[in-house]
C-alpha cells in the first residue's frame, strides 16, 4: 500500500463521514491535507513522497490533485464536494478488454468503492466538468 | 525535564508520567512527523552502531515516552558492552509501556493517547492484534487514528501529533 492509496481510499473517506463539515473546514483552513499525507507515510514507515498532494478550490468543489499514480487504483484528482461523505475519484485503470491504461471515475465512501466507468482524461479541467456532470 | 524524568523513574505514578507527558508536548523540539525510533531500529537492524549513536540524541524530547525508542536503546547500550546504561533503559522501557497502555482501552469513548504514530502501531503489537487497516475519525472534533484489527476496532488519540506536524 502507498501513502497515496491509504489517503483516498481509507483516510479520508472516514474523516469525512465522521465529521463532513470538521473535514472540510481542516482541508481549507488548517493544512489538514498536507498533514494527512505525512501522516499515511508514518503509518506505512515510507520516506514521505514528492510531490505532495496539492489542493485547490472551484465553488463547493474543493480539488485534490494527488502526485501522478503509480498503479491502478491510485488516483491523479481527489473531489470532495460540499458536506458529502464521500471522496469523487478519478483513477488510474486498466482497460478490461486492451489490457492499456485508462481512467476510471469512481467515488470512496466508508462503505466501499463506487465504480461509475470510464474516466475522463487526467486533467483537472475535465474531471471538474465530470463532476458537474454527475449532479 | 531532568527532573521530571527523575520524578517518573523513582515514582512511576499517573502523575508523574502526565507530567512528563505535558512537558513532551509543550516542547518547542517536539516532531512526531520525524520518524527517529524507525530510523534507530533500522541502523541496529544493520549492525549500524555508530549511527544508532548519532540517532540517539534525536529521539528526546518527542520519543520520551517511547517503549520502542527505549527499548533500541536498550539493546544499543547492550551491544556496548554498557550494562547500566541497558538496564537503565530496559527499565524506563518498562515503566513507560505500561502508562501508555493504562492510558485508555481503545474504544471510542477511551482511546489510547499517543505521542506519535509509532506508539499506535507498538500498542497494536502489544495487544497482538493483527492490523487489517489504518483510517482516522473525529471524535468529538478531534482527531484520532482507528485501526481495524482482528480484534475489532482501537482508537488512539493523534490529535496532538497531527497538529505537530511541520
Amino acid at each position: 500500500m502507498t501513502p497515496a492509496y491509504l489517503l483516498s481510499f481509507r483516510i479520508l473517506p472516514r474523516l469525512l463521514t465522521s465529521d463532513p463539515a470538521r473535514t472540510r473546514k481542516a482541508l481549507l483552513e488548517e493544512g489538514l491535507l498536507r498533514k494527512l499525507w505525512i501522516h499515511a507515510s508514518l503509518h506505512l514507515g515510507t520516506q514521505l513522497p514528492e510531490p505532495a498532494p496539492r489542493l485547490e478550490t472551484f465553488g463547493e468543489v474543493v480539488l485534490i490533485t494527488m502526485p501522478p499514480p503509480l498503479e491502478p487504483p491510485e488516483a491523479y484528482f481527489l473531489a470532495v464536494i460540499g458536506e458529502e461523505p464521500k471522496v469523487y475519484t478519478l483513477e488510474l485503470g486498466k482497460d478490461f478488454s486492451s489490457d492499456e491504461p485508462c481512467t476510471y471515475f469512481c467515488g470512496a465512501t466508508l462503505e466501499g468503492h463506487h465504480n461509475y466507468g470510464k474516466g475522463c482524461i487526467p486533467e483537472a479541467g475535465a474531471f471538474l466538468a465530470a463532476l458537474a456532470g454527475i449532479r | 525535564m531532568r527532573q521530571e524524568v527523575e520524578d517518573f523513574l523513582s515514582g512511576p505514578s499517573s502523575e508523574t508520567y502526565l507530567a512528563l507527558r505535558r512537558l513532551v508536548l509543550s516542547s518547542a523540539n517536539y516532531r512526531p512527523d520525524l520518524d527517529f525510533v524507525d530510523q534507530l531500529w533500522k541502523a541496529l537492524d544493520a549492525g549500524d552502531l555508530a549511527r544508532a549513536d548519532d540517532l540517539s540524541p534525536r529521539l528526546i524530547p518527542t520519543y520520551l515516552l517511547n517503549p520502542r525508542a527505549h527499548l533500541g536503546l536498550a539493546y544499543l547500550h547492550g551491544r556496548k558492552g554498557d550494562e547500566r546504561g541497558e538496564q537503565f533503559e530496559f527499565y524506563f522501557c518498562q515503566q513507560v509501556r505500561k502508562f501508555l497502555l493504562e492510558s485508555g482501552d481503545g474504544s471510542r469513548e477511551r482511546p489510547y493517547q499517543v505521542t506519535s504514530v509509532d506508539e499506535v502501531h507498538y500498542i497494536a503489537g502489544a495487544l497482538e492484534a493483527k492490523v487489517k487497516q489504518v483510517s482516522c475519525e473525529w471524535v468529538g472534533g478531534r482527531f484520532h487514528d482507528v485501526l481495524l484489527t482482528d480484534r475489532g476496532d482501537l482508537y488512539f488519540d493523534t490529535c496532538v501529533a497531527l497538529a505537530a506536524y511541520a
